[in-house]
């Protein structure tokens, strides 16, 4: 056996302890390096990368098929130089079996599990990234060339190299490839043009790009990286595996039909992985069963390969409830994501459970911006309404009439904290700096306070006022005003909920106000063709920093709170630019429409346009803060109700090495937005059984 | 005999063409198709959808072709035994559903025979003890059954077999035995799992058949050939089960046929509320998101049982009442 | 033709003459003058299962009907206090062991525990509430004519009265139930009348007139039942315009929710009919020179009607299941709009179940309708069967 007694162990804590200390920079509070702040800029960020160790070990199920002849010995199935994943509590034993209940038939779930594909990491919430897959990076003076180091020896899980030829596949045969539906993701296009790939050899690839690219390793860190969302972001696949069924190289097929089944694990087991476990066995919309991954290239501070359980077990379950039974029958070794849908009330029964099934159950920071928000549509196809929703009085009226302690207090069972509506309280931008930390404070104060006189001020100043008598207030012109808030009929309780107190509220300050529940399908249709009048059901996730994913702060697509301007920002720069100008702009395709010279949009495209681009991390963020007191000026654009409400994580008594403190989480847990890869950011390939044999 | 099947046949064939056009002009209905479902989950989830990737999408599902062409695409290719593939599991569509008619049909089969074994007993002992407390009692039972929706009491039984007596639910086997080649233990593990979704929707179709049962019954002991038998001294046990139930029974058949479709798709609130791996949850999602061949492959499948199902119940009727045959 | 005098028995003999007949002897030589709905109406009533479910369910929709008189509380307002909150017991017996004549409630004392994110609700012994009755409250149209604001019962401010406890956002069970049920005891009503209206009609037709008419009605009838109704539902359901208000959407749904019962019912009528036709008084009807209206009108449908009230009767609780299933399904009424479906919805989680289980009490309500009008729609048939012993 592989088993280390008192003094390697003691050792082994003083490594780990060291790289923990060595992580945290001795740069400002909090322990964090921001994004790109890797100055001097052409260094790979040395956090958390210690030497690899001297002795490698393998578990013991990898050991007896070596023996056997069936596996290559360990030191020729990982790279030279693997990946050291640190642990959250000590040195684990290998064995044993992870069962999951999913409720994403998909494996969409699951793949967040997984952070195997990803050149880089996001740690502790987003405060740090680290190598992953690649073992560093570096870029020009001005961002617009990156290279990216991998690993000599990283091997897929069938035992065939991994090169950057993988990555060269994917963007020219795949992202580039016009007849295959993945498009060239936007962070791989800067300056108008797509990125040049460079190969200098088989680990180390060049990016060349036409403008600066300077968020390029955060991109890399988002998402897994390995079909999440929705089959797209793939960045690195097998392209040993993927060639014969592409219809460049194989002449048995010529469209993109079956290619497109087996490029996703998820549902295809015999694609070769980079993650901790492979699939070995798939029962489509029903189970799938993984196996620990022979080649997986990383390993914990004493050398060991990770993972330490053996096997993973997913049944995909329809409904949450049967995946809450479950939980509470002691079936799933640790529930992250299936037990982040369950809403707060629910926490009393997984407690009541805790004794029987020897769970331990937390509440992990979920990190939301916003909860449960709502926006009126900035672009609304009436012209009367368009100009009270664009006026500045009227939506912070809105806002103030919104009693959100009770909210706070029924929905959220007195969790989080009120805000006006912001990107989440976690993002960099935030906490890196106390100018950063006022502006937030001012931007989530803007409007929060529960004061329907105010508000009924400010309506009347806006000219909404009850014109015909009947109790309701009507538009200036004196046609009938009605609030309908559009939401998708599946939408969780804690949306419904939240929107009856809502409608209550402003109907209390004389707006008249509907809930129109949905088809889920139907939703995306109303937001893409803007019929939405007012949006709810939905939050604001995303952090860590504004620039990853800035759809909510800047309309740079029609998916959010402005659908015409957006649309006509993401046709700049192709082909549909300057057409269709003398159609209406409802009628165009897709429906979009030139924001007026004056308006808040256009300086805020400015101002992400340049921070996009800007290669100074300093200047950046004041860019960022640029956009920030737009907002604050002229916002609220989105409204939303009580802040960073926690989510439910459980995990048995006997797996260690989840991370429970604030400090081993980073900041306590970021566990809403899917581009923070939560769980996979919490490493379960180092989750093992305590008491394994 | 003949030309009676063979009219049946082309009146079943004729009603299949039709419902295959009707069902596909239903299922494109709604407005939009399903790339906005799918721009709606990817949006959910946090991205966009470039453009291009929209057009190559429509593309590949043939979504910009009109309506027709697809149709006719879809049933010369039905014919051939190719389904089409289903948008959202970019999988061959019988494979789709061929993988889960397993484990449907033997819920299905299981709950028929519950609820027969279980109401045809009870009503011919309604029958026999009409209007007595025994009959009044059975009446109320079975129609508690009938009234409980079904979801609500799929939750409670499965709350109180988890809390009470620490049974795994959901699912049709335990974790152990799902991989395990088949024993008895496992047998018995199957019969754990299978309880519940049997006696949920057992419940409701048992105080439909025993009511019908109870009056059939009731109607054949009025008819003299019963009251001769008893006079010819036949023990009275004799008397109900060879002779009367079995002449009851008949209008019973007919509805066995009608119930062939449910065999194929289950029970769709019973499986969603107990994540069950059947073919319903499966054939409502792809009506949601307008799968389209998921979704008319499905609906064809059940129209086709349904009318196989009937014509079937008829020829046995035919078969066993001889009156029928000289209708 | 000249009539013979028709015979009377034993008109030769003298019978010998006994007492007068008695009043029930007497009563029950009017039989023969009794209508037929009579008959049927006396033959209902021995039936206790029926009569007693007839009386419940009048009962309900009374309560339903008067939902705003009895309640004091608005269905829709949000009391963040009283979350999740027991049901208050009437009592009449307070902690010190005094009785009261007036029933009364105690108090409430509320605490949230923060740690398991539960409300802690405890009945305050020291909060005394006695029930008042006929209270003055809020205003509301009683009947939908007259303004008024008394109520049934309350309590004085700022004592509650949840008899049923309270939902998630603290609004009265009583009165969530009570409205919820105009909506689900009325959609099978609207429903049903479509039904026999569709069903009978068609079958009348197909049946009276046979021929190519009796062909297609028929080929639409087998096609409608080969029909895999969740399609129909949810093609139809998505298929409804997003901004629709809750009203226009609970037409719709009844209108889906009858396209699917017609078929049998008119394969029923049709059945009756075509029997009908074969009568004599169809043929003196007919020789006498009625029009086809006439004789459907007049002869054939009230026939008819006994049966059709039968299946009528017996389709609307299936009706008011289908609309809780199509809520769950989220392809029916939503939330925020009140219906027994949606309130069932509510109730559909496990921390209800082990925690809350007073917001599964609309499954009773559904069930006790339910079970109501199946007793009432199998007394209406055995009232109506000829031959029934």
């Amino acid at each position: 056996m592989h088993r280390r007694r008192s003094g390697l162990w003691w050792f082994s804590l003083l490594v780990v302890v060291s790289m923990i200390l060595g992580a945290c920079q001795p740069a400002p509070p909090p322990a964090a390096e921001a994004p790109g702040a890797e100055a001097p800029a052409a260094e790979a960020p040395a956090a958390e990368e210690a030497a690899p160790p001297e002795e490698l070990h393998e578990a013991p199920m990898l050991h007896e098929k070596v023996l056997a002849g069936e596996l290559p010995p360990l030191e020729e199935r990982i790279p030279k130089e693997p990946y050291v994943i640190p642990v959250y509590e000590g040195i684990g034993k290998y064995g044993g079996t992870w069962r999951r209940f999913d409720t994403d038939k998909n494996g969409n779930h699951l793949a967040m599990a997984m952070y195997g594909h990803s050149p880089v990491h996001w740690v502790k919430d987003g405060l740090d990234k680290r190598p992953g897959l690649a073992k560093g990076w570096e870029s020009n003076e001005d961002k617009t060339e990156w290279t990216l180091y991998f690993r000599e020896g990283t091997k897929w899980s069938d035992g065939a190299p991994f090169t950057v030829d993988d990555i060269i596949f994917w963007w020219e045969d795949m992202a580039l490839n016009p007849d295959f539906p993945e498009s060239p993701p936007d962070w791989m296009i800067a300056g108008g043009k797509t990125a040049e790939l460079e190969k200098i050899d088989d680990y180390t690839l060049k990016f060349k790009f036409a403008a600066p690219a300077p968020l390029f390793p955060d991109r890399l860190a988002m998402w897994p990286n390995s079909g999440v969302p929705d089959n797209s972001e793939t960045f690195v696949v097998p392209s040993h595996y993927l060639k014969q069924f592409h219809p460049k190289y194989s002449d048995e097929y010529d469209t993109y039909e079956v290619f497109d089944e087996k490029r996703l694990w998820q549902i295809n087991p015999e694609r070769p992985v980079l993650n901790a476990w492979m699939p070995v066995l798939y029962e489509p919309g029903t189970r799938m069963v993984l196996e620990r991954n022979p080649y997986y290239y990383a390993v914990d501070p004493e050398g060991n390969q990770l993972p330490y359980w053996d096997r993973v077990e997913v049944t995909f379950v329809e409904d949450l409830e049967v995946s809450k039974l479950k939980v509470i029958n002691g079936e799933q070794e640790f529930c992250g994501r299936p037990c982040k849908y369950q809403p707060l009330s629910e926490l009393s029964v997984f407690k009541d459970a805790e004794e029987r099934a020897n769970l331990e159950v937390m509440l992990w920071d979920g990190g939301s911006g916003t909860g449960s928000l709502v926006y009126p549509n900035y672009t609304h196809p009436d012209p009367e309404k368009r100009a009270i929703y664009q006026d500045k009085r009227f939506r912070r009226a809105l806002s103030h009439a919104i009693d959100r302690d009770k909210i706070q207090k029924v929905v959220y069972f007195g969790t989080g904290f009120k805000t006006t509506g912001t990107m989440s309280p976690k993002a960099i931008e935030y906490n890196r700096t106390e100018e950063g930390r006022k502006l937030f404070e001012q931007w989530r104060d803007l409007a929060v306070d529960y004061d329907p006189e105010k508000a009924m001020a400010l309506l009347d100043e806006a000219g909404v006022v009850d014109k015909d008598g009947d109790g309701w207030r009507d538009m200036p012109s004196g046609k009938e005003l009605v609030l309908r808030i559009d939401i998708a009929a599946n939408a969780s309780r804690e949306h419904t909920l939240t929107d009856e107190i809502i409608k209550e509220n402003w109907e209390a300050v004389g707006l008249k106000t509907t809930i129109n529940p949905v088809p889920s399908e139907q939703i995306s249709v109303m937001q893409e063709g803007n019929q939405i009048d007012i949006r709810g059901g939905w939050e604001v996730g995303d952090g860590p920093n504004h620039l990853v994913f800035p759809q909510w702060v800047v309309p740079i697509g029609n998916q959010r709170w402005a659908p015409l301007y957006g649309a006509w920002y993401a046709t700049l720069g192709t082909p549909k630019e300057g057409t269709e100008l003398d159609k209406d702009p409802m009628d165009r395709n897709p429906p979009r429409e030139e924001p007026p010279a004056d308006s808040p949009i256009v300086r805020l495209w400015e101002v992400y346009n340049q921070a996009k681009i800007e290669p100074d991390d300093e200047k950046r963020e004041q860019l960022v803060f640029e956009i920030m007191k737009i907002h604050i000026e002229d916002g609220p654009f989105f409204i939303g109700t009580v802040a960073n409400i926690p989510t439910i994580v459980v995990a048995k008594k006997n797996v260690g090495n989840v991370p429970k403190t604030k400090e081993q989480l980073g900041t306590g847990g970021f566990t809403n937005p899917w581009i923070m890869v939560y769980f996979g950011a919490v490493f379960p390939e180092q989750f093992y059984y305590k008491d394994a044999q | 005999m003949l030309s009676f099947i063979v009219r049946r046949l082309i009146y079943m064939i004729s009603t299949l063409i039709l419902i295959s056009v009707v069902g596909f002009a239903v299922i494109n209905l709604p407005p939009g198709s399903y790339l906005d479902v799918y721009i709606a989950q990817r949006q959910i989830q946090g991205t966009s959808t470039a453009q291009s990737e929209i057009e190559t999408l429509r593309k590949r599902f043939a979504l910009d072709q009109p309506i027709y062409v697809q149709y006719w695409k879809w049933v010369t290719g039905f014919v051939q035994g190719d389904f089409g593939r289903s948008f959202q599991y970019n999988r061959e569509v019988k494979d789709l559903i061929w993988e889960r008619l397993g484990f449907t049909i033997v819920i299905s089969i299981s709950t028929l025979l519950f609820t027969w074994l279980v109401a045809i007993p009870l009503g011919v002992y309604a029958a026999t003890h009409q209007y007595q407390w025994g009959d009044n009692l059975a009446a109320v039972v079975g129609m508690a059954g009938l009234s409980i929706p079904n979801f609500m009491l799929a939750l409670v039984l499965m709350v109180i077999a988890q809390r009470y007596f620490g049974q795994s639910v959901g699912g049709l086997f335990s974790g152990e035995y799902i991989d395990a080649p088949w024993s008895l233990a496992k047998f018995w593990d199957l019969l754990k799992h299978l309880w519940l979704p049997v006696v949920v929707v057992g419940t409701a179709g048992t105080a439909g058949l025993m009511r019908m049962m109870r009056g059939n019954l009731l109607d054949v002991l009025n008819m003299q050939y019963v009251q001769a038998a008893r006079a010819r001294g036949l023990a009275e046990a004799v008397v109900i089960w060879k002779h009367a139930v079995r002449n009851a029974i008949h209008p019973l058949i007919m509805l066995l046929g009608m119930s062939l479709p449910s065999i194929i798709s289950g029970s769709l609130v019973v499986s969603v509320v107990l994540s069950l791996p059947t073919t319903g949850p499966l054939y409502f999602d792809a009506l949601r998101n307008q799968d389209m061949f998921l979704a008319g492959t499905f609906l064809m499948f059940l129209a086709t049982a349904l009318v196989v199902g009937n014509f079937l119940a008829d020829l046995l009727l035919a078969w066993i009442d001889p009156r029928i045959r000289y209708e | 033709m000249a009539q013979k005098p028709i015979p009377v028995p034993f008109a030769d003999r003298d019978l010998p003459s006994g007492e007068a007949p008695s009043q029930a002897t007497l009563a029950a030589m009017d039989v023969g003058r009794w209508s037929v709905w009579y008959l049927i109406w006396r033959r209902f009533l021995r039936n206790r299962l029926a009569v007693g479910g007839a009386l419940v369910l009048g009962f309900l929709y009374l309560l339903v009907i008067f939902a705003d008189f009895i309640t004091p509380y608005d269905h829709l307002r949000v009391n963040e206090d009283f979350v999740l909150r027991p049901p208050q017991r009437l009592r009449f017996v307070d902690s010190e062991g005094n009785f009261h004549l007036r029933p009364f409630v105690y108090g409430t004392q509320t605490v949230l525990d923060t740690e398991n994110l539960i409300w802690l609700h405890e009945d305050d012994p020291n909060q005394i509430y006695p029930v008042r009755f006929f209270v003055r409250g809020r205003p509301y149209k009683l009947l939908g004519l007259f303004e008024t604001n008394i109520h049934l019962y309350g309590v004085d401010e700022p004592g509650t009265i949840f008899l049923l406890g309270t939902d998630r956002l603290g609004r009265d069970m009583v009165a969530r139930i009570l409205f919820g049920g105009r909506v689900s005891l009325s959609i099978g009503l609207v429903g049903v009348t479509l039904t026999i209206l569709l069903g009978s009609v068609m079958g009348t037709i197909s049946g009276y007139f046979g021929g190519l008419v009796d062909l297609l009605i028929q080929r639409l009838v087998e096609l409608l039942m080969s029909f895999p109704d969740v399609a129909l539902w949810a093609a139809f359901a998505a298929a409804l315009p997003p901004d629709w208000s809750t009203v226009k959407r609970f037409f719709a749904i009844s209108i889906i929710l009858s396209l699917i019962g017609w078929t049998s019912l008119a394969r029923q009528v049709r059945a009756k009919v075509l029997a009908y036709r074969e009568m004599d008084y169809t043929a003196a009807a007919k020789a006498a020179g009625a029009s086809h209206a006439r004789i459907i009108l007049v002869h054939m449908l009230p026939n008819a009607l006994s049966h059709i009230i039968v299946v009528a009767t017996l389709a609307i609780p299936g009706m008011i299941l289908a609309e809780t299933a199509l809520s769950f399904l989220g392809l029916g009424i939503l939330p925020p709009a009140v219906s027994w479906g949606t309130l069932l919805q509510d109730a559909q989680t496990v921390s209800v179940v082990v925690k809350h289980p007073w917001i599964m009490i609309p499954g009773i309500f559904v069930i006790l309708a339910v079970l109501c009008y199946n007793f009432i729609g199998d007394g209406i048939r055995d009232a109506v069967d000829p031959y029934a012993i």
